[in-house]
């Protein structure tokens, strides 16, 4: 399939790869469990509602719907329609939406039919409404339009194709230790980005796996959902869930669980340690990229702290210590910096190291390697470095005119005291210029630390000196 | 911090301090998302019970003076206690 002019992508793909199966298999659990024979209904009901609206092959819907089954039947319908889905977080202000519509200006939008607030909640069932706009058809062939997490900088428009997506649902079932028909799911992450929606909402959906997503996302919720059933259970979640999940002091034994992933960001040694210490599981971990999907998993732990090995089908290579993922096409829609894909290699930005058995062991964002002075610093070293010092709970180091460290400081710690730590066990040229206090690192909507310089600087807290 | 003494500000600042183990002079006035989530998980598990709070109250909450206001109307406690 072509990646530059329009081609009308066929919807066969949902009925072969995501909703065939057993009438009765019970696929989501929600408020209540939804078997197949179920899904298969929401989404023959949306996809009338959406051709009604005037959706076609080749068309564009916009999805602004919180976790929900019609988030999942409204996705469905649009890519059973042949039409391209843009995935519009839930939580982003009116200003936010209409700044994404104005550039990707899709035909449809699907929104909840008033005001939702899903905080805290692991799904909600909104009525939804479906509003005409003066759009577009889609002008390449991609069924799915996401944003990148922004964690970095400005967000970045993404397109998957069809065939890029069954490729991905099908290496998922290829990763050692993935649940498998007749498990359990339990997903914390968010069903708009790739590892919630890829790994979580459309394997499961493939592989016959029941997705169960938490009526309350506190401690107790989680637990609750983790509980519900005797089959085999594994949790997906982001750093934040296991740090929540690691205070609970007593915890109930949960002897259905058998394997906790983490993904979107590394999680810290010391989080991993503590859930794995109270529910007897190691942390996994997911590494990939709203561009690639799936990179590397590593789900039962075996190779921590590296990301384990490539998934099945993922080419990659490390090349002056970036390591660059096998991609046929450009994923980038719009104006895109040319040096982050070309030649069918994407360059992930990521420092890694590939071992002889190809297990990938992360070293930061590449663009923490700054030049001072003539002499090579990593700011991921630095970042670390500050970050293991007592009294210190979070930091984030950048370059700006300058190595500047913004930090969370715990107790009665001062930055007076980091800087006094600094003198002695760093190197002079390694040394942030300036430290900075915020009450708590800015992150994104999905929990990832906020790097842009900008935003950091808007969070500083007034200085704690001696 | 007890779990039999009443919701004032200081509590809800010391349960927000648990939240990457800040010092309670580092938690801010504004309580992002995921503070609120942990805030939340941390007054269940401080007083071991289930807060069913509704969307509005959970708008109020963007605050520590909301919090304050609806975790001691919803727990017990002395809102005010500034």
């Amino acid at each position: 399939m072509s990646n530059g002019t329009h081609a009308a992508t066929s919807g066969e793909w949902i009925d072969e790869t995501l909703l065939a199966g057993p009438d009765h298999e019970v696929l989501l659990g929600l408020d209540r469990p939804i078997d197949r024979a179920a899904l298969r209904g929401a989404v023959a009901e949306r996809q009338s509602l959406l051709v009604a609206a005037g959706l076609r092959a080749g068309g564009t819907v916009a999805l602004r719907l919180p976790p929900s089954l019609a988030f999942v039947a409204n996705l469905l319908a649009s890519w059973r329609c042949g039409a391209q889905a843009i995935l519009i977080d839930h939580r982003l202000t009116t200003a936010e939406v209409d700044r994404i519509l104005d550039r990707l200006r899709p035909q449809l939008l699907v929104e909840p039919d008033g005001p939702v607030s899903a905080q805290l909640r692991g799904f909600v069932e909104p009525a939804e409404r479906i509003v005409p706009r003066t759009g577009a058809p889609a002008e390449s062939a991609h069924c799915l339009v996401q944003f990148s997490s922004g964690s970095t900088g400005p967000s970045k428009v993404i397109g998957r194709t069809a065939e890029d997506l069954i490729a991905e649902t099908e290496r998922y079932t290829r990763i050692e230790d993935m649940p498998r028909r007749g498990e359990r799911l339990v997903l914390l992450n968010s069903l708009i980005h790739t590892f919630g929606l890829v790994g979580g909402l459309l394997h499961g959906l493939h592989a016959g796996v029941q997705l169960v997503l938490p009526g309350r996302m506190t401690g107790g919720g989680i637990l609750a959902a983790l509980g519900a059933g005797s089959e085999p259970t594994t949790l997906f979640g982001v750093p934040f869930h296991y740090e929540l999940l690691a205070t609970l002091a007593d915890p109930p034994p949960l002897p259905h669980l058998v394997a906790a992933v983490s993904g979107g960001e590394l999680i810290r040694p010391d989080v991993s340690a503590a859930f794995g210490e109270r529910f007897r599981v190691p942390v996994g971990e997911c590494y990939g990229m709203t561009e690639t999907g799936v990179i590397a998993m590593d789900v039962a732990a075996r190779h921590r702290p590296s990301a384990g090995r490539p998934a099945p089908g993922v080419r990659v290579r490390a090349q002056d210590g970036e390591l660059l993922v096998a991609l046929e096409h450009s994923p980038y829609l719009g104006a895109a910096d040319p040096s982050r894909w070309h030649d069918g290699w994407l360059h992930t930005r990521d420092a890694a190291e590939l071992d002889e058995r190809g297990v990938v062991t992360l070293r930061g964002r590449l663009d923490s390697q700054v030049s001072v002075g003539g002499l090579s610093v990593d700011l991921n070293e630095v970042e670390q470095f500050l970050a293991a010092l007592p009294g210190v709970t979070e930091a984030v180091v950048v370059h700006d005119d300058g190595i500047e460290a913004y930090l969370a400081l715990a107790g009665t710690a001062t930055l007076d005291e980091v800087e006094a730590a600094l003198a002695q066990r760093l190197a002079p040229f390694k040394r942030p210029r300036l430290l900075h206090g915020v009450s708590g690192l800015p992150r994104t909507s999905t929990g990832k630390r906020v790097r842009d310089v900008a935003v950091l600087r808007a969070a500083v807290a007034p200085a704690r000196h001696r | 911090m007890s779990a039999d003494r009443p919701v004032d500000r200081d509590t809800v600042v010391s349960l927000l301090a648990t939240f990457h183990n800040r010092a309670p002079g580092a938690v801010g006035e504004r309580i992002g998302s995921l503070e609120l989530t942990w805030l939340i998980h941390a007054a269940e598990q401080h007083y071991g019970i289930c807060l069913d709070l509704s969307d509005a109250q959970l708008e109020l909450m963007e605050t520590v003076t909301g919090a304050t206001a609806v975790l001691a109307e919803s727990i017990g406690g002395a809102a005010d206690g500034q």
